[in-house]
């Protein structure tokens, strides 16, 4: 096992990289020590000496200048290691020195050499510890020796220093000039990867604003096709009248003289007509919807009372094929502050769907009352025994004109827009939709709607909010902690529909709401409440978002709340540059407005 | 027997409803737009009035406006007529001044019950003519 282990880390140190001061100063110390072997044998040659000398030369001239390098390409930080090597060889250095009885010109050399080598690679700090070294290494040396000055030096021992002093200054050159040329390859490659880097923010940048221009158009076009499709809607329903309101005359004219195999043909052309005035309906919904002319009508209903009406509705659907309609309404359900029309119209696609798919079989409404930590909601599901779907089926669901595939199309008929309508009305009431199925298993479409009654007044329901134990079970959406008191949101922005949904959403999260419906009066109240946050639209009658922004700028008091802007063209350079702390675009759905107002929900008041 | 103007600017919707109304044992008075309609209005005193609200030169709501405006026919009862059945439809058309509201295409028992509804209702205005 230990050797196991040591092998793993001789392979880890392999595989690290070495700094290339380490294999420069390498091939610059063996030489040098080679040098300093050759002086001390040159100085003693003819003399006494002592039985460790051959050692310490074979250790200075052949072992040290290795073992160095193995050290340091070992150690974990090879430049330090390689630093403190420098320090060793200037301690040898001393050592010799004092060996030598400080023959000067072998000295001399010696030192001038290290002393140049340290700082070309660590400069005056390196110099300094190494000068220190050479010291300790003299006084070391000496404690063992004694110190026996005898400066002069024999004449080969002069010539060995003064070549080996030439030698050592131009390795050291030639040392300093490749970590200088080392260092500017260094820079032009780096020069070089920031012009690359800059070229290609450049591309990235352009393909942003491509990106963005092809955005504005595709939603320019889809505007234009929505308004395009309201306007076809219009005019194809007016013929459409005509023909619905003759043939109820002619029906009648029909029943009146006993022409029953008539009076069955006429029906069928007025239902015909009744059809396709749905669909109609439908088209002209969803281009409502998209092109954010669809308005909420809140009231306060009783959620059982919908769901009796909706059931009597869908009951001749039910027998169509021949499937029984199961209704399960909670005693406690209560009632829904919602827009009660758009209730409807989700519940009865649902069911409509649900019969449509399922032959002989059961169709279950349940209405129930749910909580969470995000609050109370009022949840409908709408469950069948019928043909189920695939999970590819399923992932086109909610998209307009996308039916499961053309073959449910030409079986089943429809549009395809009757779901992709009832999300986006579930998501305009603050609550959503989503379905379960597998095929052949029959399917299970669950409506979620806040189930708040109160008042859609800031007041009441942020004191319900923060009034309410909160124990948040770990399933849950991280949703409401209840901000601090007084927390005001000022909503500014012409548009009903708008207001509505952020003062929904918004006192959801827990913002007392203030609507102002344009500048000025959002300017008013802005003094008048000094609100915590303030949303802002852009295009507004009168005076415009900007201009607002810019007053509010300007306005020592209100300069500090922060603005989030919103508006159905995407300038948000522009809205952060102006100091709008957030930018969202039109439409605004739930989570991305309560995304963005997270940050302010807790933030100390201004 | 009960008299309704019928304010209605398409054609083929006029004459159908015009002559299931006429089946149903009502007189019935014709215009094309807002404007006839309130001079019409005035000039015979229908008892009902039924609205489109999309009409041409002065639309139904400005219409209904004027005439509930006017103590000589303020006493008419509007029903307004609009071609999609949207609450905001109903809510504008109640604030322009009208007594009730439906959908077209429309469905004939329900606007006959509305019809009759309003005509046996006692004339709540005083400054109503009789």
């Amino acid at each position: 096992m230990r050797v196991n282990k040591m092998t793993d880390s001789s392979q880890a140190s392999a595989k690290r990289a070495v700094h290339p001061i380490v294999k420069l100063d390498h091939w610059v110390r063996v030489p040098g020590m080679l040098v300093v072997a050759l002086f001390v044998a040159s100085h003693f040659s003819g003399r006494a000496y002592g039985p460790l000398l051959i050692p310490a030369i074979v250790f200075t001239g052949l072992i040290w200048p290795h073992s160095a390098y193995l050290l340091a390409c070992r150690a974990r930080d090879t430049k330090q290691a390689e630093l403190r090597n420098l320090l060793v060889d200037s301690f040898i250095v001393g050592c010799w020195i004092t060996a030598m009885s400080f023959s000067l010109w072998p000295a001399v050399s010696m030192v001038a050499t290290m002393m140049s080598g340290n700082l070309s690679v660590g400069g005056f700090r390196l110099a300094g510890k190494g000068a220190l070294a050479i010291l300790l290494g003299i006084l070391g040396a000496g404690a063992f020796l004694g110190f026996h000055p005898v400066l002069a030096s024999g004449s080969v021992t002069t010539i060995l220093s003064a070549s080996g002093l030439l030698l050592m200054t131009s390795l050291i050159g030639i040392h300093a000039h490749m970590q200088t040329s080392r260092l500017y390859r260094a820079k032009s490659e780096l020069a070089a990867r920031n012009e690359k880097i800059e070229q290609q923010s450049q591309v990235i940048e352009q393909a942003r604003q491509t990106a963005l221009e092809a955005r504005d158009a595709a939603e320019a076009a889809n505007r234009a096709k929505s308004a395009f499709l309201a306007n076809m809607s219009h005019e194809l329903r007016t013929p459409l009248n005509a023909i619905i309101g003759y043939s109820e005359m002619l029906e009648e004219d029909a029943e009146a003289s006993g022409d029953t195999s008539l009076v069955s043909d006429l029906r069928k052309i007025r239902s015909a007509g009744k059809h396709l005035l749905g669909l109609i309906n439908d088209v002209l919904d969803l281009s409502k919807v998209e092109a954010g002319k669809m308005k909420l009508y809140l009231e306060t209903f009783d959620v059982a009372g919908v769901v009796s009406e909706v059931v009597a509705t869908a009951q001749p659907l039910m027998a169509k094929n021949r499937n029984r309609l199961e209704v399960r309404c909670a005693p406690d359900v209560g009632q829904l502050r919602e827009d009660v029309t758009k209730v409807r119209q989700v519940l009865l696609n649902l069911l409509s769907n649900a019969s449509k798919f399922t032959e002989k079989g059961t169709v279950t409404l349940e209405a129930v009352r749910e909580h969470d930590v995000t609050g109370s909601w009022v949840v409908f599901r709408v469950r069948d025994s019928g043909i189920g779907m695939t999970p590819e089926q399923m992932s086109k669901l909610f998209q307009a004109f996308m039916q499961a595939d053309g073959s449910t199309q030409r079986k089943y008929g429809g549009t395809g827009l009757g779901l992709a309508l009832c999300r986006k009305f579930c998501v305009m009431m603050g609550g959503d939709i989503n379905a379960e199925s597998a095929p052949g298993a029959g399917s299970t479409f669950t409506v979620r709607l806040p189930g708040d009654v109160e008042n859609v007044d800031g007041e009441a329901t942020s004191i319900h909010l923060r009034g309410a134990p909160r124990r948040p079970s770990p399933v849950a959406t991280p949703l409401p902690a209840p901000p601090g008191p007084g927390r005001v949101l000022l909503v500014i922005d012409d548009d009903a529909a708008t207001c509505e949904l952020m003062q929904r959403v918004c006192t959801r999260a827990g913002f007392e709401v203030v609507t102002a419906a344009s500048g000025e009066e959002g300017l008013r109240l802005a003094r008048e409440r000094r609100p915590s946050l303030i949303t802002l639209d852009v295009l507004m009658p009168g005076i415009d978002g900007w201009t607002v922004l810019k007053a509010l700028k300007e306005d020592a008091e209100l300069s500090k709340i922060p603005v989030i802007m919103i508006s159905i063209s995407d300038e948000k350079p522009r809205g952060l540059a102006l100091g709008a702390a957030d930018y969202l675009v039109k439409p605004v759905d739930r989570d991305s407005l309560t995304g963005a107002l997270e940050p302010y929900r807790s933030a100390a008041v201004v | 027997m009960s008299r309704i103007l019928l304010v209605e600017d398409n054609e083929l919707n006029r004459d159908m409803l015009s002559r299931r109304l006429l089946r149903k044992g009502y007189e019935v008075l014709l215009a094309e737009d807002g404007g006839e309609g309130v001079a019409m209005a005035r000039a015979e005193s229908p008892d009902l009035i039924l609205m489109d609200m999309s009409l041409p030169v002065v639309d139904g709501w400005e219409a209904t406006r004027r005439l509930k405006a006017e103590p000589g026919t303020r006493g008419i009862p509007v029903i307004a007529l609009t071609a999609h059945a949207m609450a905001g439809d109903e809510e504008k058309a109640r604030s322009a001044g009208c007594d009730d509201f439906d959908t077209k295409p429309v469905e004939m028992p329900r606007l006959l019950t509305k019809i009759e509804a309003l005509l046996r209702k006692p004339p709540s205005s005083p400054g109503q003519e009789p």
